[in-house]
């Protein structure tokens, strides 16, 4: 059941009644249920059980450390929980692959793809319960039921964000009161995360899959923009569903946290990963850089650049064993790497040319675009269907304009006007509420305004979709 | 707690008013729109020559031209990609919701007219704006992977809308029913496609052969004469699988055998070596619609003008 399916938007409906004539001692238990079978509409009923697995060791594991007052226990508790965490995910995502790898064909039946859609992100947000609880971030929860559904809650189970249960479980547990403002602001984002995944990242596949999927036909030009409208492509589908995840959780009171930040205004690449993926970037940088750049600290600059491409490389492997991804990550490392020993030279340059600290904005715009031109790069290696597609993208980036008409007219004129006015539109839309310094400036507009924006917006989801039923990029991992 | 029943209920009313307005946009929005397809297919008059077909047609027929040529309606329901099971229910829908006869259908057919994968499996959805007609919404419901396709644009008639159909429903609308392809084939490259085997082979899928059988009785059963036009494409095309591309004219030039109603009518050996005439290697530009309709017209007369066709509308 995707979150773009009329199916999901039933089953919201029918959930969100339902929870209103609910007793808020079992609110918990409906929201569960819910939850239970999303993820067992993925046609495979048997998933629930694995989510029910990793709950039930993370609840006995985060309990018996709370109880247990001794450091070397505690730490070997941790560890064991972790790993039994690590291996349910292990064995789910990439044991499949080595074994098809291997050839263990009945691996590979009774394995593929669907059991591993949101392991990931449950797992991890089982690991870092367990990582708070050692920490005394967090008390153990008592409830095996609230913190199942902390792990399992159905907006965020498939794509995250990847939710701390100190944040979440608080809300889950409060009394619910009907909140018009929460209900209202929650259908908004819905849409809007829907336009962004039906009308723009599926219109922008369009062009993309044209040329990625036949890398070989195309060279120079048409390469370049396909990577650029993959870069919008990922960046509208991901933050399309995490919009949708947001929105669904407001029907029911819950805030949950904000996953992306105009990424694409970054002006370095670690400034990237504080505005993409936010959750999992926290994530990541709590839970393996910090402990990694701790146990390498007296190696100085080279421990920190070090724990920062090991990070990464783990992080591209997390997406995926393919080698795209694992070059995808080292790639991220590499940047991040090298900014580590740059950055005391940039100061020196900035000053032989005297730049103040302060930047102008001539210097933003040139520090945005090439952050952005980085991070498309490494596109390349995480959308290519193989490592050698990659490669041959990379070779010819540069090989003049090529078949740019074939590319851009693949899926006839309408559909370029279509999405270079649609895309206008959005980036407009983002401007103006950036300009605005508001995140609720729809609700500020005078009533005929604001219930045009709401029509033409229903309308042009009906419109203007591409009836692709193409799947969220990120479900993959 | 009383506030909050009332906040309550001020969202629930807000959302049913909201919902009825967007229903009625949505139906009245769709209403234009579908009008406008009407035009372009020619589905808002009783035609006496109904041309059938996929962009072949599209491209390749000019309707207007024809109609003026052949002093009487035309309706050109061309669809991008519609394969053989599509133009039954294509037939079906046009033929079966006239109240008037079809003096002749002129259904195009080229090498791939009973390959079944490759032309476009989904090419069902361009239908999706006839949901209405029980032909099509047959076809659909045969055609489509789930139930959601079809009950999301029963709730919502914009969904029925995609980027090709909206673009062809503003077209009616606006009466543009030229090709606007001026470019030329591409001839090295075309050579270079044919060489990497790029192209998808022909084939034979006995459902598509049913369906086109079905399609010629069903035509013929309503006292419709049948012309069986072959829009040419490039020779090199034809050339590439030279035997199988015979084959598949001796199968049509077979069925105009059998039946005096039915004609066969094969371009290719006039046109397909003018490279000038063709946008790629299988449409045709805007001069080559212009010719390739002319010679059609003089075609078209002369069985429309014969006695098989005046004892069917004697019949009629």
């Amino acid at each position: 059941m995707a979150f773009n399916s009329l199916t999901y938007f039933l089953f919201l409906a029918l959930i969100w009644i339902l929870f209103q004539w609910t007793a808020d001692r079992l609110r918990w238990l409906l929201l569960l249920a819910a939850s239970l079978s999303f993820y067992a509409s993925l046609k495979a009923p048997y998933l629930p059980v694995i989510l029910g697995l990793v709950a039930f060791v993370t609840y006995t594991v985060g309990m018996r450390l709370g109880r247990n007052l001794d450091e070397a226990g505690r730490k070997r508790l941790l560890w064991m929980g972790v790993a039994a965490n690590l291996l349910i995910l292990v064995s789910l995502k990439y044991l499949p692959v080595v074994f098809s790898a291997l050839r263990f064909s009945f691996f590979t039946i009774n394995f593929s793809l669907p059991v591993t859609i949101g392991i990931s992100y449950y797992v991890f947000q089982a690991i870092s319960y367990l990582s708070d609880i050692y920490l005394e971030i967090i008390e153990p929860e008592s409830h095996f039921g609230y913190l199942f559904l902390s792990l399992a809650f159905f907006p965020k189970l498939l794509q995250g964000p990847i939710e701390r249960s100190g944040e979440l479980l608080p809300q889950l547990k409060q009394p619910y009161v009907f909140d018009y403002g929460m209900a209202r602001s929650g259908m908004l984002l819905f849409a809007w995360g829907l336009f962004k995944k039906v009308v723009i990242a599926d219109r922008l596949a369009l062009f993309v899959n044209t040329v990625y999927g036949d890398v070989h036909s195309y060279n120079g030009l048409p390469l370049i923009l396909a990577t650029y409208f993959y870069a919008f492509q990922i960046y509208f589908d991901f933050s399309g569903y995490t919009d949708m995840a947001l929105g669904s959780a407001r029907l029911f009171n819950i805030n949950l946290t904000q996953n992306f930040n105009s990424p694409y205004l970054a002006t370095s690449v670690a400034d990237f990963w504080r505005r993409w993926h936010i959750s999992f970037s926290r994530w990541i940088l709590d839970y393996i850089f910090k402990p990694l750049q701790m146990s390498w600290r007296d190696l100085g600059t080279a421990g920190t650049a070090a724990a920062l491409l090991v990070t990464f490389l783990v992080s591209g492997i997390w997406h995926g064993a393919s080698l795209g991804f694992v070059v995808w990550g080292g790639l991220h490392g590499a940047y991040l790497a090298a900014s580590v020993y740059y950055k005391p030279w940039q100061k020196k340059f900035h000053n032989l040319l005297g730049i103040g600290p302060e930047k102008t904005r001539l210097q933003k715009i040139w520090q945005i675009a090439v952050t952005f031109n980085l991070i498309c790069f490494t596109w390349i290696f995480f959308r290519a269907n193989s490592m050698a597609d990659a490669m041959f993208v990379v070779r010819h980036l540069f090989d003049g304009v090529g078949r740019i008409r074939s590319m851009l007219f693949a899926q006839g004129a309408t559909e370029l006007i279509l999405a270079l006015a649609l895309l206008t539109v959005i980036l407009a839309v983002k401007s103006f509420t950036t300009a605005c310094k508001r995140t609720d400036i729809p609700f500020c507009l005078p009533v005929i305004v604001r219930w045009s924006v709401y029509s033409m917006l229903a309308l042009s989801l009906s419109l203007f979709s591409v009836d692709s039923g193409r799947a969220f990029i990120y479900f993959q991992f | 707690m009383v506030a909050v029943e009332r906040s309550m209920k001020k969202f629930l009313f807000r959302l049913a008013l909201f919902v009825g307005l967007i229903c009625i946009l949505d139906r009245g929005l769709a209403a234009l729109l579908q009008r406008g397809l009407d035009r372009y297919y020619g589905l808002d008059k009783q035609a006496g020559v109904l041309c059938i077909g996929h962009s072949h047609t599209m491209l390749g027929i000019d309707g207007q031209r024809l109609e003026q040529g052949l002093e009487m309606p035309v309706a050109k329901y061309a669809v991008n990609g519609a394969n053989t099971l599509d133009r039954l229910a294509m037939v079906k829908h046009y033929i079966g919701s006239r109240p008037g006869p079809v003096r002749l259908v002129v259904y195009d057919v080229d090498d791939h007219t009973f390959t079944g994968a490759g032309l476009s499996s989904n090419s069902y959805r361009l239908f999706f704006p006839y949901l209405d007609n029980p032909d099509i919404a047959r076809h659909i419901k045969e055609s489509a992977g789930s139930w959601e396709e079809c009950n999301s644009r029963r709730l919502l008639t914009l969904l029925r809308f995609n980027s090709v159909t909206l673009n062809l429903a503003l077209r009616g609308t606006l009466r543009r029913y030229e090709n606007f392809k001026t470019g030329q084939v591409d001839i090295t490259a075309l050579r270079n496609d044919i060489g990497n085997g790029r192209r998808a082979p022909i084939a034979i899928d006995q459902e598509m052969v049913n369906a086109f059988a079905e399609t010629v009785r069903y035509i013929r059963a309503n006292n419709a004469l049948l012309a069986l036009f072959c829009i040419p494409t490039v020779d090199l095309v034809n050339n590439e699988e030279k035997v199988r591309h015979e084959r598949m004219m001796e199968i049509f030039r077979n069925y105009a055998a059998s039946d005096k109603g039915i004609t066969f009518l094969d371009y290719n050996p006039t046109f397909s070596h003018r490279y000038e005439l063709f946008y790629d290697s299988v449409h045709l530009n805007k001069k080559g619609q212009q010719a390739v309709t002319d010679k059609a017209v003089e075609d078209l007369k002369r069985i429309i003008r014969s006695p098989l066709s005046q004892s069917a509308i004697n019949k009629n």
